[in-house]
């Protein structure tokens, strides 16, 4: 019975990794990320970019005491302190910032210039980034769990620091890790978007820094890349074209689908041949194929929905194999 | 990146950074109708209005027809709102294995499936036999060609009519190839024409009385029954073999009636296997693109038949479908279906090829939608590693899964060969009805268990919505499970619907082989499902993979 006689997928020699990315400000999501390690008895967890939202959500206590919000363009009411954490909750679940404010203050920050507004986002993000840090803290604490978090291009570059400072949770971008006898090098910029987001490099500084991470690991048989952005043309990163008004473009009526992901990634996994590449950035286009002998894989992003999608990696001496879930 | 703010009311904007979008292939729009197309209004008036009204004596068509609706609202309900959550290509396997157990998913899965390929031979091998035939002999008779009339009656014969379903099939698995924005195309353009054929035959029938209809139907069919009055003669037949035309209505035989529309009327909700490939599925539109195609379906249904009743009168329907199975009664060479009686009115030879080339176009569209569910299944079993991943293989150029597309079309043959050539194929054909009802409890219970068993999920989806401190959900659940026992017990209890060993006791159409039991056959699926979740798991499991893994939901706390 040769089928019955290998290790099963608890087997002690197999390390389980589980990756995901794209989260985008939805605590759920970041809440089950660490809750993962648990329920897939997974040793390593890697969040591989995008981890901060696009929406700040005022809150404004009004005259008489009680509150008014509008999501999703719908204006709502609350009348107590309970009421307001209950859509406080909602907000957070759906990947935005709940903020407490007054009609001055928006009034303020609307009439802010589009630099100072910028960094008045940043810093409600990074505090409530810093309180995802303190529960990662008391989440891990005690477990032999290696966490590595890695911003993404959508993220703020300021993300790393406040990353770096965190005790149970690793910071990796542009680094080397090692981890039971494997080695992991991360990137978190992408190549240009039309979104002109915070980590975009060219494809030949991109090309560069992934080098010089690959050659500082040396022999990449055991080595994991996780890099944020997918290699071109590998169906991980096919993505409606846009116009310069970020307009879909159509042909037929349709939207124009195109391969959007980095050369610079492609070739330096054709060229190192990593024993895995884990991928995000593209949501709408997940998959898992081979370039040579490297597993590539990008789990996608269905982060709206609350479910987070993610991927175990197995990994038995240079021997790979994966599985996608959705939790 | 802060990209400015968005000013909605005043003081109340929200304040937007730029970001990536999701993009999928079919429009809401496209959806609508991929939901008709189970129910095709031009097929389902055809077949099952004509066999319900010669079948139940008194059946009020109104009453069952509006028990149909609110089945199908009930069971759609319960679907739209759970895909709208879980927006996956997979249909019924996604929502039960993410709810309830992926061996439940895939037995769901299975009879779903079985059901598929036995209406893609049914309605295969009806290409010919109720579209392209009668067509070709509807239009010989217009333009006098004896050659057409003799050509419409070859091709609804075996081997022709399993070749025209199968080079059906055939195309319309390389259309599929092609990918889906080309598909819903085809689709959109097949559509427009067969509800323009539906529209005119309406619009001729409003604008003729009966009285007119008498005579144009005596003048029609005179040559072929040599009767001055073909309308009395077909009446006092069908009296004389003793159907009563103008019975009172019915109640008890409404209700089984009832039965037969819900066999093809409550497919409102299956845009849910396309989940993973249409715009905006995790919103509301999901869900109301199911009533739209639900509307779309039934809206022209009933206004076809007051019409029918307006103009040609139901007693006339009633006998003349009661006589149309006597061959030495009934001489026309059509079966008396809505399309054929507006032909009779009209028998202008352009005016009888448009009419007959639009009801052409309800063929292909109909088994269309019979392959998407099986392609689609395979392709999520496949994806979530419960048979090999080779099967959810996908064209780089067109996104289409062509390994399970191909695989499907060659199985086709089988069931197209046994609609042709096979006496019993309309037995399996009532048995495949049955085999619905399962999956429709089976989703019902998901829905009631979901807001609570995957509380984070249901939390953050378009789908949390209450009603009276219930989950809406749960109120569509208890609904869907409520029509999916009552179809079943009608298709069970009453022998009139087609069903073998109907009516029999639970233990004979329990343990009996699954080709001649409904009950029987459900629970061979069930079966079969389970034996290839843990056939698979067992499978995957020397690989080191966990497939149970696949249906877990994290809990945030």
């Amino acid at each position: 019975m040769k089928l019955f006689r290998r290790p099963s997928a608890e087997g002690g020699d197999v390390l389980r990794l589980y990756y995901a990315s794209d989260i985008h400000g939805t605590e759920v999501l970041w809440k089950k990320f660490l809750n993962a390690s648990k329920v897939y008895k997974a040793q390593v967890l890697v969040m591989g970019g995008d981890i901060t939202g696009k929406l700040v959500i005022p809150i404004v206590r009004g005259e008489d005491e009680t509150w008014t919000a509008e999501l999703f363009g719908r204006r709502e009411r609350m009348n107590s302190e309970a009421d307001v954490d209950k859509f406080e909750q909602r907000v957070r679940g759906n990947g935005m910032y709940p903020y407490r404010t007054t009609a001055q203050e928006v009034a303020g920050i609307a009439a802010l210039s589009e630099e100072e507004r910028e960094r008045w986002f940043e810093e409600v993000m990074l505090d409530a980034f810093r309180g995802w840090l303190e529960l990662a803290e008391e989440r891990l604490a005690g477990s032999d769990i290696r966490c590595f978090v890695m911003p993404g291009n959508d993220d703020p570059t300021s993300i790393e620091g406040v990353i770096a400072g965190a005790t149970r949770v690793e910071s990796c971008d542009e680094k080397v890790v090692e981890f039971d006898g494997y080695t992991m090098l991360s990137l978190g910029y992408s190549n240009r978007t039309p979104w002109n987001s915070p980590r975009e490099l060219d494809e030949d500084a991109l090309h560069d820094r992934i080098a010089a991470l690959a050659e500082q690991i040396g022999d990449n048989t055991r080595a994991l890349w996780n890099i944020h952005v997918p290699p071109h043309g590998s169906r991980l990163d096919t993505a409606a074209e846009l116009d310069d008004d970020f307009n879909m473009v159509l042909v037929g009526r349709q939207p124009h689908l195109i391969p959007v992901g980095s050369s610079a990634v492609r070739e330096t996994i054709e060229r190192y041949q990593p024993l895995v590449a884990l991928h995000g950035h593209i949501h709408e286009s997940p998959g898992a194929i081979r370039i040579g002998r490297t597993l590539c894989v990008n789990p996608g992003s269905d982060y709206h929905t609350g479910r987070i999608s993610g991927c175990l990696v197995n990994l038995r001496g240079d021997q790979v194999n994966h599985q996608f879930v959705t939790g | 990146m802060t990209e400015g703010v968005t000013q909605s009311s005043g003081s109340q904007a929200h304040f937007a950074r730029r970001a990536t979008g999701f993009v999928r292939d079919i429009k809401v729009r496209d959806a609508v109708i991929f939901n008709v197309l189970p129910a095709c209004p031009g097929l389902v008036m055809a077949v099952s209005v004509f066999w319900v009204l010669s079948t139940f004596t008194g059946v009020n068509l109104y009453v069952a027809i509006l028990i149909t609706i609110a089945c199908a609202f009930l069971i759609s309900g319960a679907f739209g709102l759970l895909s709208q959550i879980m927006p996956r290509s997979g249909g019924d396997y996604i929502l039960i294995s993410r709810s309830l157990h992926p061996a439940l998913a895939i037995g769901s899965s299975i009879l779903i499936g079985t059901s598929a390929m036995l209406a893609m031979g049914y309605w295969g091998v009806f290409t010919a036999k109720i579209c392209i035939g009668p067509m070709m002999t509807m239009l010989g008779v217009s333009v006098n060609s004896h050659w057409l009339q003799q050509a419409g009656v070859t091709v609804t014969n075996h081997p022709w009519n399993m070749i025209i379903g199968f080079v059906e099939v055939a195309i319309l698995a390389t259309i599929m190839a092609f990918g889906t924005r080309f598909l819903m195309r085809v689709q959109f353009w097949l559509f427009v024409a067969a509800m323009l054929g539906f529209i005119v035959a309406a619009i001729t029938l409003l604008v003729t009385s009966h009285q007119g209809f008498i005579n144009d139907y005596n003048h029609y069919a005179q040559p072929f029954t040599h009767h001055a009055n073909t309308y009395a003669y077909f009446m006092h037949q069908a009296a004389v073999a003793g159907t009563n035309t103008h019975a009172p209505t019915n109640w008890h035989n409404t209700i089984v009636a009832s039965g037969a529309f819900i066999a093809f009327g409550v497919w409102a909700w299956y845009s849910v296997n396309y989940a993973g490939e249409i715009r905006q599925a995790g919103t509301r539109k999901n869900w109301y693109s199911m009533l739209g195609g639900l509307a779309l379906t039934f809206v022209p249904i009933l206004l076809m038949v007051l019409l029918l009743e307006k103009t040609v009168s139901l007693p006339f329907l009633t006998a003349v479908n009661a006589v149309s199975s006597n061959a030495k009664v009934y001489t026309l060479p059509n079966q008396p279906w809505w399309i054929t009686l507006v032909a009779a009115i009209q028998t202008n030879g352009i005016f009888v090829a448009f009419l007959g080339l639009t009801f052409i176009a309800w063929a292909p569209l109909i088994v269309y939608t019979q392959i998407v569910q099986p392609v689609r299944a395979l392709f999520a079993w496949a994806f979530d590693q419960v048979i090999p991943e080779r099967i959810a293989t996908v064209n780089e150029r067109t996104h289409t899964p062509v390994f399970s597309l191909g695989l499907i079309t060659v199985l086709s043959i089988l069931f197209l060969y046994a609609a042709a050539y096979s006496s019993s194929f309309l037995n399996y054909v009532a048995l495949s009805t049955i085999v619905g009802f399962p999956t429709f409890i089976l989703v019902g219970i998901s829905a009631i268990v979901f807001p609570y068993r995957r509380r984070a999920a249901y939390q953050a989806s378009a789908s949390n919505i209450s009603f009276l401190g219930l989950p809406l959900l749960v109120y569509f659940g208890v609904g869907s499970i409520a029509a999916g026992a009552f179809g079943g017990w009608l298709w069970l209890r009453y022998s009139k619907l087609g069903l073998p060993h109907a009516g029999q006791s639970v233990w004979k159409q329990l343990f009996t082989s699954p080709t001649h039991g409904g009950l029987a056959l459900v629970a061979t699926g069930l079966i079969v499902g389970g034996i290839i979740y843990y056939g698979g798991r067992a499978w995957r499991r020397t690989q080191g993979i966990d497939i149970s893994l696949n249906y877990l939901e994290i809990p945030p706390e």
